[in-house]
């Protein structure tokens, strides 16, 4: 099942701890998503529950928003920081299915509390890691947008920015990211790679699974064995950069790249904590989705690293 | 190369507008020292020649000479440099150097040198080294590993589609950066680099030669077992034959060769002194230090960590 929570930019941090238990939860897959954006999120299936912060948020807007959910015939539940609606009772005679304010949200919530809402109303609170292959017929050709396809995700980040800033500067830093990323681009593009996002130092690739094997792989190891090679003679300026390569088999709905900001995925969600905050150092690191697909000569390459978000972790031996 | 017209025609110009026939001569000589001007065109000593006839004939011989481009390149050190402390503006010289780029040439800087654009054509002497002239070269060895084996023990056509594979990688590589591949044969390869910094070029191809080759055992060949390299990089000077045979018996390509038999380990890269000391230092970091005798060398090889 899925959590989508909704919410006032300044509450985030507070929320991001209030659920810090359910991100965790293999069974449950959670995103947070910024109000003024809600408009524009794509419909997921009715395994969902909506958790709306109206903090601060105006009754007729409330109202205007319980109606669309009630229409849509989404769950939802209601935050409430600065409790400024007193009767609570009126959002559960509107069919939410939860009420959390700020006394309930100083200590994580537990799972438990999501499951207990998820058998009143039947939703199914089904293990995130059971694999479910939505392949595109054709590659590219056959992905059409708002559909929900199986990738093979690439996360790249350049690390150590803060450094580099201070060596070369900030403009030639800009420089040195855009000559890498339109390396990276041209060297993944050979195998249908295409880069969905890319945020400052930070690049996301989409290739379409085709459900045997993943070519990208021998590209990510290249990129890693010939990173002083790149470094050197595919971006400006004669600074070694390091970078962390990971991958991840997984579904999301596609959007054409500059429209990904409504985008909600559990798989791209995983992806970016696996590349940011598994590990500080450089090098490739694959789930056990990716590792399962590679022929036994090149699993030989990979070792058993810590799991992490529940999933096995592999990574390239190469020193 | 025969050298068109219209740039002999532009040259002959810009030696009669930018200098008398003294200073002619004088640049000339800097490139061919016993040339004689009076001799070649019948005056004697005492009678001056007229400077559009001394341009005429200087543009003439340089050009039947093959020599014309270090003619194009002593006028530009003449407007850049001077001549005994005197710079002469060149006319014409930027419409000289237009018109050369325009037939497929590049002008290499640190080599001073005009030199074939590889966008363009690609021969194994850059378009410009003379036979039994001698220029700095690195070169690049690659040998093989127990090639007689594999020949022996797999079907002619599997090893035939291996090697070619393994060229394709080599021959990428090298002339990516500007290298050529001198020397093709059954058991391995010779390249060489001139450009720019031949060194860093050098081992940045050898180390890329090694990262493909690796992926290539790994994904597509066919052999039931890896093809094992050894390569060897050394630089100095070496007088350039077009003959492979006559290659092979420089100082340069000798002393390559022993390299690579001698000090390289099975699927390392070993360099010398020289190289190591011009690389940028966290390339020059994935190199180990050897000693053989009284002999430093550097070795690279991939290194994996132990699962």
């Amino acid at each position: 099942m899925n959590i989508i929570i909704i919410y006032q930019k300044k509450n985030l941090p507070v929320l991001q701890k209030a659920f810090a238990l359910i991100i965790k939860s293999k069974k449950i897959s959670t995103a947070f998503v910024d109000y003024t954006e809600s408009r524009k999120i794509q419909p997921l299936d009715k395994n969902t529950i909506y958790y709306l912060d109206i903090t601060g948020v105006k009754k007729a807007e409330v109202e205007k928003q319980l109606k669309k959910f009630n229409n849509n015939g989404h769950y939802f539940a209601i935050i409430d920081l600065k409790n400024s609606f007193t009767d609570i009772a009126w959002f559960f005679h509107n069919n939410a299915c939860d009420y959390l304010n700020k006394d309930m949200l100083i200590k994580p919530l537990p799972e438990k509390r999501i499951q207990t809402i998820a058998k009143l109303k039947g939703i199914t609170t089904k293990s995130q890691t059971a694999p479910n292959y939505i392949l595109a017929t054709d590659s590219w050709k056959g992905i059409v947008p708002n559909n929900e396809y199986t990738f093979c995700f690439l996360f790249i980040e350049i690390l150590d920015i803060g450094e580099l800033k201070k060596h070369i500067g900030s403009e030639h830093l800009n420089q040195k990211i855009i000559s890498f990323r339109r390396y990276v681009e041209e060297l993944l593009y050979q195998v249908d790679g295409r880069c969905w996002m890319w945020m400052d130092a930070t690049g996301l690739f989409l290739f379409p699974f085709n459900g045997e094997s993943v070519p990208a792989i021998y590209h990510a190891i290249r990129l890693i064995l010939n990173r002083l090679i790149i470094s050197l003679e595919h971006t400006v300026f004669n600074q070694i950069i390091r970078y962390r390569i990971a991958m991840h088999i997984g579904n999301t709905v596609y959007q054409p790249r500059g429209k990904t900001g409504t985008i909600i995925s559990d798989c791209i969600n995983s992806l970016f904590h696996l590349g940011q905050k598994y590990t500080d150092e450089d090098g490739l690191f694959i789930t056990e989705d990716v590792y399962s697909f590679l022929n036994e000569k090149t699993k030989k390459l990979f070792t058993k690293a810590k799991p992490f978000e529940g999933r096995q972790i592999y990574t390239l031996r190469y020193k | 190369m025969k050298i068109p017209y219209s740039i002999l025609s532009i040259t002959e110009k810009a030696l009669t507008k930018s200098m008398d026939v003294h200073t002619m001569e004088r640049i000339v000589k800097s490139i061919i020292p016993n040339y004689n001007l009076h001799k070649i065109m019948g005056f004697s000593e005492s009678i001056p020649i007229p400077n559009k006839d001394a341009a005429a004939q200087i543009v003439r011989d340089f050009s039947e000479s093959k020599l014309f481009f270090k003619l194009v390149h002593a006028l530009m050190e003449a407007q850049e440099y001077g001549i005994m402390g005197r710079r002469y503006p060149i006319a014409h010289l930027h419409e000289i150097i237009a018109e050369i780029i325009n037939l497929g040439f590049i002008y290499d800087k640190n080599n001073k040198l005009f030199i074939e654009n590889s966008k363009t054509r690609r021969t194994p002497n850059w378009g410009v080294l003379e036979e039994n002239e001698e220029y700095i070269v690195t070169l690049l060895r690659l040998d093989i590993a127990a090639n007689t084996q594999l020949v022996r023990k797999y079907e002619s056509s599997l090893i035939t589609q291996t090697y070619n594979n393994l060229r394709s990688i080599v021959t990428a590589a090298v002339e990516q950066r500007n290298g050529r591949v001198w020397n093709w044969e059954g058991d391995g390869c010779i390249a060489a680099f001139i450009l720019g910094n031949r060194n860093m070029a050098s081992v940045c191809s050898a180390i890329e030669i090694f990262h493909e080759l690796f992926l290539f055992n790994y994904i597509e060949s066919q052999l039931p077992e890896p093809v094992n390299i050894r390569v060897a990089i050394d630089t100095g000077y070496c007088t350039y034959k077009h003959s492979p045979e006559e290659l092979k018996k420089t100082e340069l390509v000798t002393k390559i060769l022993e390299l690579e038999s001698r000090h390289t380990p099975l699927n390392s890269i070993t360099i010398t002194n020289s190289i190591y000391a011009s690389l940028h230092a966290e390339i020059a970091n994935k190199f180990t230090t050897t000693r053989s005798g009284n002999a430093v060398y550097y070795t690279y090889t991939i290194q994996w960590a132990t699962p």
